[in-house]
């Protein structure tokens, strides 16, 4: 029960009530939650009579839509990571060094797109997807430029947390009294030391865009879910596991981001990856 | 010098390693502070560049859009077909009741299960995976979600079978609870309640083991010791993420839209009407009214919450 | 201090054992503490003093043995009901509560009606220099003044008996001293029984009636500061409280020949065949000599007294304290004469390994290395 253990100074034991009501709400609300996921591994491995089948997974590679949309929703995602590294990591280090009466107006920016939902933002973006689609072409690649506003608020405050925990403007002094350019320092000084907040910001990115259905749908572009959504319309199997297993694989990459920052900061006093992630999850 | 001139940004004629050469601009924060406040700026440029594209243009069609008819006087027609128009109140009704339901809902739910993680090892493999899944849950897609939803209630759905056979009872035998109002409400708890763990989990780490010990020390016990400490303390947190819980609610699209395909019982379904739908003439603008409500609703909302987080509580630091 | 116009009551520990696996948090602690009696757990990390206190709250719960208040069992007390106050060391006030809240919610707990929990909020605040911040937060107070108010706060209750895990530890070296004195000022104006816990043995000695040396569970040993100082029991006793050296001798018959002396040896010591006798600084007495076979290897002014590091026959470096008025003809590299003072020492049997450093020799190297050492001994003297 070590990873059940509790969380008491030195050691103590908690009374046998408290464990009680702990236990009754994680199994309560935790059935709640749990009952649809084992639902849908239920509902996409039955077979004829009450017997389990893989068919339905098997199929879906028989949906060749359903593997174009895949490809095109990673490559979504990569684009959208890039784009929002791109253009956050250097503005918010910029301005958390030189600029520090600006982060308050960058902080409410960047909490913006949860106050203008996307079924609102969708509605005003037909004049800049006109211009889009002019200079890149009909690809649903440039659905990028809008994800990263999108992602936006989670990347934001993962990263933000990254920087509060390092203290970037001593090591950015150092390194430029040392005589590094600004790039260098950025590059070789401050990313580095933010590797768990940008790895935190580029997975909650991730699964943002694999999940995203409002803007993609209403402006016809056939990302993954929009996909997903038509598939599940004629066969309800298929899209219910690959349902699941977009959400398996969600939380395998959640999973694995956070434990890489928590050994390694049990070992040294390095920034964690655990912290940036609760962060940026957090609205 | 050259290290401005590679950022590409400024313009960074007289700025020197920081050793200060002029008497005059001896400031705290030295080399980092010493440029000419307008090159500083420019910084700042790109990033603010691309939202003004990306998220304020748009915004501001909308805005703008809702008080134009087609073709495009300004007028406030649109607004008071909105205002006027029973359906479409009466989605802006269903929505806020369904999102302050939901926010309830699973901000009970959502902030006993956070206290119940935050019991247990800070680093364990236990509250990672809660966190994982809570993130995947809350964060990942509406789509997704309605699939599990209907897996699990629909007409051939776990429950729903399991129902039948056991206990003999048809839970859509008057119809498809599922697609009603109530249907709407079971799936957006679902997401609400990991999204009310990851909120109120920072707040809950929080309190600190010896405020119980002490409590505990002094002749209080559980009821005393929620009632005079933890609860005051963790009401802000509550309430705010409450206030969050209903704006994620008000403004989600996909779980609906993939469940109800016809009719629109809130907001945003409605809004989908209009972007999907042939546009009655003269009409076409009233989606972008829709819109502008369903701002002025968030930005309410937001706007409570803001004051919330700044005013804190008087005890704070 | 006159004991018996104290009030509080005694406490007794029997006998108590607490383990987490394979580590021994408690083996066997027993102790009496008389009534008004203040007692400090001294020791390092991990050494079960804070288990101890907090088994002694309540807050955790031995595997074996009882604990006495006042003669009656409480091991199956719940803490709530022990009417016992308690200081942490960090954390320790209700933030969303001001100073007079904080201070009166034990008497809130205990049913006292309002007015009456404010006067005993006014006088307990008052009590520890408070008065005036009766209506502040403990955002808006220091460290120090928010452990005031967290005494004030647990002799509200009017506590059997009080414990403070190591109140001082989280606070400015200044604020520190200062609030030393006041916790004993007052602990000696209210009488109760108290249970101090620290690493720190500076403090322990300052506050305390009687100090309880802890290491690995097992109590060392328990008696008055000057006892603990002078007359220490075992090895780790003479280490961990203020500055040892170690150095061979051989022994016989209840005396010890050490550095060209005799002395008389301690209670507890190893009583004959070579011996490590463990001397203080301030215990070997250094004199300028020609012919002397000791050198000074370096040497520290700190205004009152001299630090030396004297350079024995053997090899071995000790570290030597004198009086700055004795240490006028000591120069670096002086050939000097090291003796022992007249003092009892305490000696144990060798251990292999750890004492053989001091006979290994020259070369820079080597003193470095001693000095170290050296460094390291000061060092356990101090803190943990």
């Amino acid at each position: 029960m070590a990873r059940l253990a509790k969380r008491t100074s030195g050691g103590s034991r908690r009374p046998r009530s408290r464990t009680l009501v702990r236990w009754i709400v994680l199994v309560g609300v935790g059935a709640y939650l749990l009952v649809p996921l084992l639902s849908m591994l239920d509902f996409s491995t039955r077979g004829a009579g009450s017997s389990r089948t893989l068919e339905a997974w098997k199929a879906i590679g028989s949906f060749p839509e359903l593997l174009s949309a895949i490809a095109v929703s990673l490559e979504l995602a990569v684009l959208t990571v890039v784009g929002m590294l791109c253009l956050l990591v250097p503005t918010m280090v910029w301005v958390h060094l030189r600029l520090p009466g600006v982060r308050r107006t960058m902080e409410f920016v960047c909490l913006l797109p949860l106050t203008i939902p996307a079924i609102v933002l969708v509605v005003g973006l037909s004049p800049v997807f006109a211009w889009l689609t002019y200079f890149f072409g009909d690809t649903p690649l440039v659905l990028a430029f809008v994800f990263v506003v999108l992602v936006l608020p989670y990347a934001y405050r993962s990263i933000d947390a990254g920087l509060r925990a390092v203290d970037i403007g001593t090591l950015s002094e150092a390194a430029l009294g040392l005589g590094a350019s600004w790039w260098g320092v950025l590059f070789r000084i401050v990313i580095p030391s933010i590797r768990g907040a940008l790895l935190s910001a580029a997975v909650l990115s991730i699964a943002l865009v694999m999940g995203e259905y409002t803007i993609a749908s209403l402006l016809n572009y056939n990302t993954l879910q929009v996909v997903l959504y038509q598939v599940g319309l004629r066969n309800a199997a298929v899209s219910v596991a690959v349902s699941l297993a977009a959400l398996m694989f969600g939380f395998v990459l959640l999973f694995v981001v956070s434990s890489a920052g928590s050994r390694r900061r049990r070992a040294a006093r390095e920034e964690s990856t655990l912290a940036p992630l609760e962060a940026g999850l957090q609205l | 010098m050259t290290q401005g001139a590679d950022l590409g940004l400024t313009d960074v004629g007289d700025w020197d390693l920081g050793v200060d050469q002029s008497p005059r601009r001896a400031r705290p924060g030295g080399a980092l502070k010493s440029l000419r406040p307008t090159s500083r700026h420019l910084g700042a440029v790109p990033f603010f560049g691309y939202i003004a594209i990306f998220l304020l243009w748009p915004t501001i069609i909308v805005i703008v859009g809702a008080f134009q008819n087609d073709s495009g006087q300004l007028t406030l027609a649109n607004v008071t077909t909105v205002l006027g128009g029973s359906t479409y109140l009466q989605a802006f009704w269903a929505s806020i009741r369904l999102s302050a339901e939901t926010a309830l809902a699973g901000g009970v739910l959502g902030a006993l299960l956070a206290w119940a993680v935050a019991e247990g090892d800070a680093d364990g493999v236990f509250r990672r995976q809660v966190v994982a899944m809570s993130g995947v849950l809350a964060q990942f897609g509406g789509v997704m979600l309605a699939f599990a939803f209907l897996a699990t209630f629909g007409y051939a759905g776990v429950v729903t079978l399991a129902l039948q056979r056991v206990a003999g009872v048809d839970p859509l035998a008057s119809g498809g609870w599922i697609y009603s109002f109530t249907g709407l409400a079971v799936v957006y708890t679902f997401f609400q309640i990991p999204l009310m763990v990851l909120i109120f989990l920072p707040a809950v780490d929080g309190l600190q083991v010896q405020w119980r010990e002490a409590s505990d020390n002094l002749g209080g016990g559980s009821w005393a010791y929620w009632r005079y400490v933890a609860g005051p303390i963790l009401l802000p947190s509550f309430v705010g993420g409450l206030l969050l819980l209903f704006v994620s609610a008000f403004s989600a699209y996909a779980t609906a839209a993939a469940l109800i395909s016809q009719g629109s019982p809130i907001v945003p379904l409605q809004i989908r009407t209009f972007l999907q739908s042939e546009v009655v003439l003269g009409r076409a603008n009233v989606g972008k009214a829709l819109a502008l409500g369903m701002v002025v609703v968030v930005a309410v909302v937001m706007t409570l919450y803001a004051w919330l987080q700044r005013r804190g509580a008087k005890w704070r630091a | 201090m006159d004991r018996s116009t104290r009030s509080g009551v005694a406490l007794q520990l029997v006998d108590l054992c607490r383990s987490w696996g394979a580590t021994h948090a408690l083996d066997g602690l027993s102790l009496d503490i008389a009534a008004g009696e203040l007692v400090a757990f001294l020791g390092p990390s991990g050494c079960g003093k804070t288990t101890a206190l907090r088994i002694i709250a309540g807050l955790d719960e031995a595997d074996s043995g009882e604990v006495l208040v006042d003669g009656e069992d409480i091991s199956r007390v719940r803490a709530s009901r022990r009417g016992m106050g308690m200081v942490h060391q960090a954390y320790s006030l209700f933030p969303n509560m001001t100073a007079r809240d904080n201070v009166a919610f034990g008497l809130l707990m205990r049913k006292v009606g309002k007015v009456e929990r404010r006067r005993r909020a006014k006088d307990l605040l008052d009590l520890v220099g408070l008065g005036p911040y009766a209506s502040r937060y403990p955002s808006q107070m220091s460290g120090g003044q928010q452990q005031r108010v967290a005494l004030a706060r647990a002799l509200a209750i009017e506590p059997r008996v009080l414990l403070l895990d190591e109140p001082l530890s989280a606070l400015d070296a200044k604020v520190r001293g200062e609030l030393r004195d006041e916790i004993r000022r007052i602990q000696l104006e209210v009488g109760t029984t108290t249970v101090f816990v620290t690493h720190d043995q500076e403090e322990a000695f300052a506050l305390a009636d009687r100090v309880a040396v802890m290491h690995l569970g097992r109590l060392e040993q328990v008696a008055p500061p000057t006892e603990i100082y002078q007359s220490p029991r075992t090895a780790f006793v003479a280490e961990f409280v203020g500055l040892t050296n170690r150095l061979s001798g051989v022994a016989k018959a209840g005396m010890v020949d050490v550095l060209d002396s005799q002395v008389p040896l301690l209670d507890g010591s190893a009583q004959s065949g070579d011996v490590t006798v463990l001397v203080r600084p301030e215990s070997i007495q250094v004199t300028p000599s020609p012919d002397g076979t000791a050198t000074v290897a370096a040497l520290s002014f700190r205004g009152a007294i001299c630090l030396l590091r004297i350079r024995l026959a053997a090899g071995n470096v000790v570290l030597v304290q004198v009086p700055s008025a004795e240490s006028a003809e000591l120069a670096l590299g002086a050939s000097v004469r090291a003796t022992m003072r007249p003092v009892h020492v305490l000696a144990v049997t060798p251990v292999p390994g750890r004492d053989e450093r001091s006979g290994a020799d020259e070369g820079s190297a080597d003193s470095q290395e001693e000095a170290e050492r050296q460094d390291s001994l000061s060092a356990t003297g101090r803190s943990s």
